[in-house]
């Protein structure tokens, strides 16, 4: 059994049922209540599934992912001193805009591995960088008012530092 | 009265035509907010990025916004100091409760200092070391004072002193402070008391203590204000060098002059 993935362009993927069970989305849509029983309750393979938010070139990038997982069980759960395998560090890369994308799709998808994959590739990226520069990279706003900058400042040391400078 | 009628409307007027009009939000709408620009990332994602972060790193992206400071400082750094070898603190306080063995009770925290003798775990409280010095003020206490703490710290062993006179009447308690000695079962066997002993000494206040409905709710140390650290200023001075390098330079003419 193959089921099609429609992306966000209206371009189509035929995936086979070990893959698209990899993505939790599409296999709550295929089985839908009658998970349990086992047996798919979409039997019409020519009606696809859309994923609306998803563009072609991130769901042909997570379905290599999904092949590559397709038989065995990928990591869920870890913490900041978790390993990954080579090749999933090799498939994330250092791309950030990509990773982002890839972490939006896993989370709108239900993909928990590679959701946690795609953290494990931003946290790499963004380790050993300084604030300012995380700011340009994610395009966020330093939003602190004076007082709070001048009050980090003192918790730092560099208050104490300016009296008892050694 | 009508100017307090008029007051809240007014204010809801002026926001939502700030809003209608499409204007740039004012400085005090956009603090609360997520930073982030776009729909880039959510903050619950980033959350989930932060927690990958080695403790170091996510501690100098405190910097970058406002929502980020706010998750990092109040809920992910609470989870790097269980298991680390501090004296003693309340994990679950903003305000940290560090204690030190030193006489002088000055809060020096470098990462040398770090590594100290003990550590057990109790609860909320990571654990405890004390001065010899205070072995004297221990023979102070009498059965009674340690009952409350014995159901608090129930592994914890107390040493009760000799004679009736640390115990005045239960009206003289609740209004003064009673003095907690806390002796822990890992460190020293009871008859070491005298010679080595290392205990923890704490203020608590009386209020709660021989109330008999909530009891260990009311139950409340309360250390000497020196001895208080906030968790915020222990990690800045942990990880502080990483701040020194990457933020700015601050005080240009000091570093010029020296």
């Amino acid at each position: 059994m193959s089921i099609t993935l429609i992306s966000k362009e209206g371009a189509q993927f035929l995936v086979s049922k070990p893959v698209a069970d990899r993505i939790g989305v599409v296999r709550d849509c295929a089985y839908g209540a009658d998970f349990w029983l086992g047996y798919a309750v979409a039997t019409d393979d020519s009606m696809g599934i859309t994923l609306a938010n998803v563009t072609s070139s991130i769901l042909s990038k997570i379905l290599v992912w999904c092949e590559h997982y397709k038989d065995m069980e990928p990591l869920v759960d870890g913490d900041s001193n978790m390993e990954f395998p080579e090749w999933d560090m090799a498939y994330i890369g250092h791309d950030m805009n990509q990773i982002l994308f890839v972490l939006e799709a896993a989370d709108y998808l239900h993909i928990p591995g590679l959701l946690l994959l795609a953290c494990k590739g931003i946290a790499d990226v963004l380790d050993g960088r300084n604030p300012r520069g995380i700011c340009d990279l994610l395009g966020i706003v330093m939003d602190f008012s004076h007082r709070q900058e001048v009050d980090m400042d003192k918790e730092n040391g560099y208050w104490r530092w300016f009296l008892h400078p050694t | 009265m009508a100017f307090i009628f008029k007051s809240p409307a007014l204010k809801l007027r002026h926001k939502s035509a700030n809003h209608l009009a499409g204007r740039p939000p004012q400085r005090d709408e956009r603090r609360y907010s997520n930073a982030l620009t776009m729909d880039k990332l959510p903050l619950e994602l980033c959350e989930l990025v932060l927690q990958h972060l080695p403790a170091m790193s996510a501690w100098r992206c405190r910097l970058v916004c406002q929502s980020w400071r706010r998750y990092i400082e109040e809920t992910l750094s609470r989870d790097w100091l269980i298991g680390s070898r501090l004296l003693m603190m309340y994990i679950n306080h903003p305000r940290m409760l560090v204690l030190d063995t030193s006489e002088n009770c000055d809060f020096r925290l470098t990462r040398g200092d770090l590594i100290l003798d003990l550590v057990a775990r109790q609860d909320d409280f990571l654990v405890f070391k004390f001065t010899p010095s205070s072995t004297r003020a221990l023979l102070q206490l009498t059965e009674d004072d340690t009952r409350p703490i014995r159901d608090f710290w129930p592994n914890s062993l107390l040493s009760a002193g000799q004679g009736p006179s640390g115990l005045r009447s239960i009206r003289q308690l609740s209004r003064k402070e009673l003095k907690l000695y806390i002796w822990t079962l890992s460190v020293a066997p009871p008859t070491d008391i005298l010679s080595d002993v290392r205990l923890l000494t704490l203020r608590a206040t009386a209020s709660g203590l021989f109330s008999i409905r909530k009891r260990r709710q009311d139950f409340k140390l309360q250390p000497p204000d020196s001895l208080i650290v906030h968790r915020r200023v222990l990690f800045s001075k942990l990880f502080g060098e990483a701040d020194n390098q990457n933020i700015r330079p601050v005080m240009p003419f000091l570093t010029q002059s020296l």
